[in-house]
């Protein structure tokens, strides 16, 4: 190709991005950069004030060293806190992870987020939970992660006053919560996963800067399965009564009950056969992928009655 | 409050130059994420030595060297994140315009930083040999090289992506 062609090419392909890469996400406002930069402004530390301690640290250790001490036979144990391994457990959803203290309940689509006792975990949204009285922030202490994007929007669908921080390298979205609720709300999203997470009351805040992307290790959510069972007759009657499921990975079965033809199960990510019973009539089983974190429509189980 | 006349100044500036960053920042990255993150970084350390550069005659070229390199700091970030271990690297880019990002990304980082001021926002040889204070005649072996480079590039993606 000639030179002038390349040149054309390359002129042209640089010119329409960056007539693109002028859109910005977020508003970029000298008055918005200025504010980061008081947040991110540390004070400054004396270098000679460190020396001066550092020599300090290091005498009370070699005094502390020489002098002979009575073993008490205690090995050092980690305080419980959201900081140490001891006293928290992490869990994963979405692609990201949170800590929790082993005092917190863990939920999995509650019917509405601030179900159960105080403090509480819940992950993922449950299908009633649009109807619930406030379906994005726990009114209590807690803690919800969910899939999307449930930031306040104002009626032109623009989030409301939202600025950007970064926590343990993921860029989350944050909120001016405008909410009359008691305790205030903390409303985040993390545009990577497109994962919510609002929390509310002592110690919530500190769960959610436990923030990082999933790691191995931490508890997976699992995933939540809805699915009918028919008798074929000469019409879709329901059919209640006994369920197999088997985890198709491992083999291992339960039994599980469909009332009114509906029956729910959650499961870890992976395949499921569920097999029906009606009395005499055959019910081919059907297979169902769980996903952490989501709820699946398992197809219906078909019992042939003829 | 009455904003003082730096802070006045800073707006202006961040006002006049804050799209034209954003979109160098595009090109470099392919993330509109990471050029937003980015181009913040490059303003927010602008705002901290303000009181200097504020009264150099362009304030936009000292903005712009500070994130160039941010940007192309991050490719290694990036390269080092994406590294197999059979030692080959993939830079997926999922955005639009992926592919002259990954373009972009094939070449030394002044060869780029050359490229982009001289093909993309238009200025002269010699704006960007004393931008990069580098000899004109480097500039022009550089745009030549990276030119047939990117081009060469940016056809073979093309034809992948007809053959597909």
């Amino acid at each position: 190709m000639s030179a002038t062609t390349d040149e054309e090419l390359v002129r042209s392909a640089l010119h329409d991005m960056l007539r693109e890469g002028e859109l910005p996400l977020l508003p970029l406002s000298g008055g918005g950069i200025r504010i980061r930069s008081r947040s991110r402004t540390r004070p400054r530390i004396d270098p000679k004030l460190v020396a001066t301690v550092a020599a300090a640290i290091v005498l009370v250790a070699v005094l502390f060293a020489a002098i002979p001490h009575r073993g008490s036979g205690h090995s050092p144990v980690a305080a419980p806190g959201l900081g140490g391994r001891h006293g928290s457990t992490a869990y994963s959803a979405y692609g990201v992870q949170l800590s929790v203290p082993k005092t917190w309940s863990v939920r999995y689509f509650p019917g509405c987020p601030n179900t159960g006792p105080p403090p509480v975990l819940s992950i993922g949204q449950s299908e009633v939970a649009y109807s619930c009285p406030s379906f994005r922030s726990p009114t209590s202490v807690g803690v919800s992660v969910n899939q999307g994007n449930l930031l306040p929007r104002d009626s032109s669908g623009k989030v409301q006053g939202s600025r950007t921080i970064r926590v343990h390298g993921l860029r989350v979205e944050v909120a001016t919560s405008t909410s009359l609720q008691s305790p205030t709300p903390i409303e985040w999203y993390v545009p990577s996963k497109n994962v919510s997470i609002t929390g509310a009351g002592t110690g919530a805040l500190q769960v959610m800067e436990t923030l990082t992307s999933a790691r191995p290790g931490a508890v997976v959510t699992p995933g939540h399965v809805k699915g009918y069972q028919y008798l074929e007759t000469l019409q879709q009657l329901p059919v209640s009564g006994p369920i197999t499921v088997t985890d198709v990975r491992t083999g291992m079965s339960s039994t599980i009950y469909a009332i009114g033809g509906e029956y729910t199960f959650s499961g870890g990510p992976g395949g499921y056969a569920v097999q029906g019973h009606d009395g005499n009539a055959p019910c081919p089983p059907v297979t169902v992928t769980v996903v952490s974190g989501e709820n699946v429509t398992a197809p219906p189980i078909m019992c042939q009655g003829f | 409050m009455r904003q003082s006349e730096d802070e006045l100044a800073f707006d202006a500036f961040v006002a006049d130059v804050g799209k034209r960053l954003l979109s160098q920042a595009y090109v470099l990255t392919g993330s509109k994420e990471e050029a937003q993150d980015l181009t913040q970084e490059a303003l927010l350390r602008a705002w901290k030595h303000w009181s200097t550069i504020g009264r150099y005659d362009s304030p936009e070229g000292w903005t712009r060297r500070v994130l160039h390199n941010l940007c192309i700091q991050s490719w290694k970030k990036t390269r080092r994140s994406l590294t197999r271990p059979d030692g080959t690297t993939t830079v997926e880019i999922p955005e639009h315009h992926g592919e002259v990002a990954q373009a972009m990304r094939s070449l030394p980082g002044d060869q780029a930083r050359a490229l982009l001021m001289h093909d993309g926002m238009d200025m002269s040889v010699s704006e960007v040999a004393t931008e990069l204070k580098v000899p004109v005649g480097t500039v022009k072996s550089w745009l030549s090289r990276s030119r047939k480079l990117v081009a060469a590039r940016l056809e073979q993606m093309d034809q992948d992506s007809k053959g597909r």
